[in-house]
């Protein structure tokens, strides 16, 4: 089911991103900035090959998602997702938003994350072929590196702030504001619509005293959703919550995050198809039992 | 803890309630390579969480690096005052009336990636070819929006949060960078009339 989802949402990433992508691959090689696994190229590729790279990602997320012969289309969907989002910040600015999303999709790549609900599964009951009992133990290890991952990289986020020229001060109204005001201020002048709702409360600093506060308690304590199931719930919860936040007040869009597939591998993802075929068998048995009543 | 591990089982649970519809029972091969999977597993998890945790080193680095997908996430942790600088582009008509002339004028990847080579073009002395090609864009295109505009500029501003969340969106100081005239085509003169 993670697979499932986290596939969706790798692979209509890179389709609704599909021209805006393509179109960088013809800017001016002046402003190339290689990062992460791109570092390996000194000048940008031909435009054509990032576009061939980007239809070739587009083509392996379908059997990734479908769970189509994952020993191959698994590794090689995340190989394609982490090159191909390289590329994309690889022209002087980094988006934050995408780095879970792949990192996520690399955990599952390598996992076996296709013997339930996939293709692969389908096709070994219709051979006879049964899993290995002594696979048990390793879905629940890829869940739980999503979730360490996750943790993890919030973590990182909280430390940067306090390790920043403004320490633990971050969290107080007037700084956090300030970072608000000054995303807002270059939205606007650079023609992007801005957050309306922060004009209404830029005069109330004890609000961005609590976004402050509330940010810190996240990404601080975010090591600690993985001592138990429900920490981990609230966690997530809060965390999914708080970006909302963001979008309202500060219109920063981090979809994976908002879409809450971030946060799928903290619930119990593999029972969502176990409770739709009991819903099934109980209003088949329903309409079963109506059907000689009406007769 | 405890709770967590149970994933595992009941992912394994789905899969062997796949099988058994199917009439197909589960073969006990490779148990002995368990020991051996579970450690490559462990350490490469280890692994992936330490290059997760390993940039927040680049916090007490005198010019840290940032990279992908592992990051140390600096967005937001910028000391800022009262005020801020903004490098940006506006159009003029024949009148001297301002226009705001939109990133995508600029370059194809987004607001904050076109944003920052704005700034590094202006950094690098380049504001006069980056204003080029903005008023040849700005020229050639049909649209009645930027049909007035005469001369366009890159200019750096430098604003007051408070007097411009206040309704004052005047800049305290402005500095222009570069100033192009706007050559029409042909196509767009005929819609801007």
């Amino acid at each position: 089911m993670l697979r499932i989802l986290l596939g969706m949402f790798a692979f209509c990433l890179v389709a609704a991103n599909y021209f805006i992508w393509s179109a960088i691959g013809y800017t001016s090689p002046e402003l190339f900035k290689p990062v992460g696994v791109v570092s390996i190229l000194s000048q940008p590729l031909a435009p054509v090959v990032n576009q061939v790279l980007l239809i070739g990602t587009l083509l392996l997320g379908v059997p990734f998602i479908l769970g189509w012969r994952y020993q191959i289309t698994g590794p090689a969907f995340s190989a394609f997702l982490l090159w191909v989002i390289s590329y994309r910040l690889s022209w002087s600015m980094i988006y934050h938003s995408m780095h879970l999303v792949v990192l996520h999709i690399l955990v599952l790549g390598f996992s076996p994350a296709a013997d339930a609900l996939s293709l692969d599964a389908h096709r070994r009951s219709l051979a006879g072929a049964g899993q290995e009992a002594s696979r048990a133990w390793q879905y629940g290890f890829a869940i739980r590196l999503i979730c360490a991952v996750t943790v993890c990289a919030y973590f990182v986020t909280g430390i940067a702030k306090v390790a920043s020229p403004l320490g633990w001060s971050w969290a107080t109204g007037r700084s956090i504001r300030s970072q608000v005001a000054a995303d807002a201020i270059r939205k606007e002048l650079l023609g992007t619509s801005g957050a309306g709702l922060f004009y209404r409360v830029y005069n109330y600093v004890w609000l961005f005293t609590i976004m402050g506060l509330l940010s810190f308690i996240v990404e601080l304590g975010a090591p600690l959703a993985l001592l138990n199931k429900r920490l981990g719930r609230l966690w997530a919860a809060t965390a999914y919550l708080m970006h909302w936040g963001i979008l309202f007040i500060m219109a920063i869009e981090f979809r994976y995050h908002l879409s809450g597939i971030l946060y799928a591998s903290f619930f119990d993802m593999e029972r969502v198809p176990v409770w739709l075929n009991a819903l099934r068998a109980r209003l088949a048995a329903r309409l079963v039992r109506a059907t000689p009543a009406k007769a | 803890m405890r709770e967590r591990t149970e994933g595992g089982a009941k992912v394994y649970r789905l899969v062997s309630r796949s099988t058994e519809t199917h009439g197909i029972g589960t073969s006990a091969g490779q148990s002995l390579h368990i020991p051996v999977r579970k450690a490559l597993a462990g350490l490469v998890g280890f692994l992936l969480l330490g290059a997760t945790l390993a940039p927040i080193v680049q916090n007490w680095r005198p010019t840290p690096r940032d990279s992908f997908p592992f990051s140390y996430y600096p967005m937001f942790s910028a000391k800022r005052g009262d005020t801020y600088v903004v490098n940006y582009m506006v159009g003029l008509d024949e009148q001297g009336n301002r226009y705001t002339i939109p990133f995508s004028f600029a370059g194809s990847g987004g607001h904050n990636q076109t944003r920052r080579q704005i700034d590094r073009l202006v950094r690098e002395g380049k504001a006069a070819m980056l204003c080029q090609a903005i008023a040849d864009k700005v020229g050639s295109d049909a649209g009645p929006v930027y049909a007035h505009a005469v001369t366009v500029r890159v200019v750096t501003g430098e604003f007051r949060f408070d007097d411009y969340f206040n309704g004052n969106k005047t800049p305290e100081k402005e500095r222009i960078r570069a100033t192009c005239q706007v050559a029409r085509t042909e196509q767009a003169k005929e819609v801007g009339h």
